[in-house]
C-alpha cells in the first residue's frame, strides 16, 4: 500500500472504524485514541498490507484493541443482569433505535462486535470471520443468537411501556 | 408325558400355534376338562407380533435427526425467519416455514420483529481528526540524512562567519597611539593619528631590556620580609623614566578629555607590572623557601617512601624492607628499598 492509498483509507475508513469503537466503548477520548494507535498500527505494516484488504485490517485492529480494552474493563452487563424494571419506562426511550442500541450494549461483546460489523459495514459472514478470527459457522451463530436476544429485548421493553 | 399345572403352558403356546402333537393335544384338552378354571386360556391371543426393525430403527433415527436450527438453539420457526432476513431462504425452506407457521399474520408480525433488530449506522458521528492521521511523502532530495547535512554545512558556515567578523578587529599586536600632555602643552596643531602616544601592552612591558631578573638571594629576602617588595617597587618607579605606557588591549580611541589624570595614568601603566612582577617574584620565593626548608628537614619524598612502604607491609604482611643509611651527623643520606623482586637504592643527597 503507497502512502496515498493509507491516506485514501482515511478518507473512507476512519469515519466508519471511529463509529463502530464508539458505538462499543461509549467514550471519545479512547475511541479516538483507539483510531490513533490502530492507523498508526497500519502504517507500520503499509507496505505489507493491500489496499484491498485495508478495511477489514482496520476494523480487526480495531476489535482486537476493543476486546482486549473491555476484558480489562469488565464493562458488559449480561443479558441474566438485566433489571427490566429499571430499564425501561424511566429512561423514556423515545424511539425504536435508542432502545435497540441499549439492548446492543447487553449483548455479549463478540455478539455486539459482530452484529455491529453485520449491520454497520455490510460485512458478510466470511469477512466478519476474517476480522474477529472466527469461522463462518461461528459468526453465523453469533448473529442468530443475537438477532434472537434483540428480539425478546425489545419485546420485553415494548410490553413494560 | 404327562400334563399338569406345572407344564401345560408349554403344551398350551404348541397348541395355539397350531405345532402341537395330536396325542399332545388330546392329553392337553384333557388337562382342561380337569381343570376347568384354566380353559379360558385356550382363547389366548397370542397374534401380538414384535415390530419389524425397519420400523423400529426408523422412528428412533427420527428422534436423533437435527435440524439447522439446533445449532442456534432456536426454534424453526425464528431461525427460518433470521435466515430469510439475513441471506434468504431456499424454496424448500419457504415450504418449511410455511408449515412450521402457516399463520400468515404470526410470520408477518415474526418478520416485522426481527426487522427491527437491524442497526442503522449513526452517519453524524465523523472523524474528526482525520488530519491527524494523514501521511506525507518527504521528497527523495529532502530526505532526512540530506537535510541533516544541509542544516549542519549551514551552521558551520555560519560559525566560520561569525569567527571571522569577531576578528575583524584593528591588529593589537603593535602598539597604539594614545592622547597625551604634552603636545597640547607645546601648543602645535597635529593630526589626528599624532594625537595619541604609544601605548605598551604587559607583554612588550615585561621586556624591557634593562629589567633584571630576581636573584635567588632577593627572592629569599623578599619571603623572609614581603612587605619590601612594595617599598622596592616604589623606589624602582620613580627612577623610571616618566614614559606614558598604557596597558590596554583593544583598540585605542583619542580620549575625549585632553588632560590625563596623573592618578589614572600611573595606575594604567603601574598596576599591571606591579601585580605581574609581585606575583612572580612572591611564586619563586616561596619555591626557593620550600628547597631552603626541605634542606633542613627530612626529605619529603623520603616521608613519602616510607609511608608508602609501611602501606605495602600493611597489605602484603611485611613482605618489603627498608633500610636507611646515615652521616655522622645523624642525617638520611640514602636508603634502600627491598622487596620480593625489585630492590631500589636511593641517595638523597
Amino acid at each position: 500500500m503507497t502512502v496515498d492509498e493509507f491516506n485514501q483509507a482515511v478518507n473512507l475508513y476512519s469515519d466508519g472504524v471511529y463509529r463502530f469503537v464508539l458505538k462499543n466503548i461509549k467514550d471519545e477520548d479512547k475511541a479516538k485514541d483507539i483510531i490513533q494507535d490502530t492507523y498508526e498500527k497500519l502504517w507500520k505494516k503499509h507496505t505489507e498490507v493491500n489496499f484491498q484488504k485495508v478495511k477489514s485490517y482496520l476494523f480487526s485492529a480495531a476489535y482486537h484493541t476493543l476486546i482486549d480494552l473491555t476484558r480489562r474493563e469488565k464493562k458488559q452487563a449480561r443479558w441474566d443482569d438485566v433489571d427490566f424494571k429499571n430499564h425501561s419506562h424511566s429512561d423514556g426511550y423515545s424511539d425504536l433505535n435508542e432502545v435497540l442500541h441499549r439492548a446492543v450494549e447487553r449483548l455479549p461483546e463478540t455478539q455486539r462486535m459482530v452484529v455491529m460489523m453485520r449491520d454497520y459495514e455490510g460485512y458478510s459472514y466470511k469477512e466478519i470471520g476474517e476480522i474477529c478470527g472466527l469461522n463462518e459457522a461461528q459468526v453465523k451463530v453469533y448473529i442468530f443468537r443475537a438477532r434472537k436476544f434483540l428480539k425478546e429485548y425489545i419485546g420485553k421493553i415494548e410490553v413494560l411501556v | 408325558m404327562m400334563i399338569n399345572k406345572n407344564n401345560y403352558e408349554a403344551y398350551l403356546l404348541d397348541y395355539l400355534e397350531g405345532t402341537i402333537s395330536p396325542q399332545d393335544r388330546e392329553a392337553l384338552l384333557l388337562f382342561f376338562e380337569l381343570h376347568p378354571e384354566l380353559k379360558s386360556e385356550l382363547e389366548t391371543d397370542i397374534s401380538l407380533n414384535l415390530n419389524s426393525q425397519e420400523q423400529l430403527s426408523f422412528s428412533f433415527k427420527d428422534q436423533l435427526l437435527k435440524h439447522e436450527a439446533d445449532v442456534y438453539d432456536l426454534p424453526v420457526s425464528d431461525f427460518l425467519t433470521i435466515k430469510k432476513q439475513e441471506e434468504g431462504l431456499s424454496k424448500a425452506e419457504e415450504t418449511e416455514l410455511l408449515l412450521t407457521e402457516p399463520d400468515q399474520q404470526k410470520r408477518e408480525k415474526k418478520s416485522a420483529e426481527y426487522h427491527q433488530t437491524i442497526l442503522k449506522a449513526d452517519n453524524s458521528i465523523v472523524y474528526t481528526d482525520k488530519s491527524k492521521l494523514r501521511r506525507f511523502i518527504l521528497l527523495p532530495a529532502f530526505n532526512q540524512y540530506n537535510v541533516r547535512r544541509s542544516i549542519a554545512a549551514a551552521a558551520v558556515i555560519a560559525l566560520l562567519a561569525s569567527v571571522w567578523l569577531f576578528t575583524e578587529a584593528p591588529d593589537n599586536s603593535s602598539p597604539q597611539l594614545a592622547n597625551t600632555n604634552q603636545e597640547k602643552y607645546s601648543g602645535q596643531q597635529h593630526k589626528p593619528e599624532q594625537q595619541t602616544v604609544v601605548a605598551q601592552s604587559k607583554i612588550l612591558e615585561k621586556s624591557l631590556p634593562n629589567e633584571k631578573q630576581p636573584s635567588k638571594d632577593s627572592l629569599l629576602q623578599l619571603a623572609k620580609d614581603p612587605m619590601e617588595l612594595k617599598s622596592e617597587t616604589i623606589i624602582e618607579q620613580k627612577q623610571k623614566e616618566k614614559v606614558h605606557y598604557l596597558a590596554t588591549i583593544g583598540h585605542a580611541e583619542p580620549f575625549g578629555n585632553d588632560e590625563i589624570n596623573a592618578y589614572e595614568h600611573g595606575l594604567n601603566v603601574m598596576m599591571p607590572q606591579y601585580m605581574d612582577n609581585n606575583l612572580l617574584r612572591q611564586e619563586l620565593a616561596s619555591i626557593y623557601r620550600q628547597i631552603e626548608v626541605e634542606d633542613n628537614t627530612p626529605s619529603l619524598s623520603l616521608a613519602l617512601v616510607e609511608s608508602g612502604v609501611k602501606v605495602m607491609n600493611f597489605l602484603s604482611k611485611e613482605s618489603v624492607k627498608m633500610q636507611k643509611y646515615y652521616d655522622d651527623n645523624g642525617d638520611v643520606v640514602a636508603y634502600k628499598v627491598k622487596g620480593e623482586n625489585l630492590e631500589v637504592n636511593r641517595k638523597l643527597k
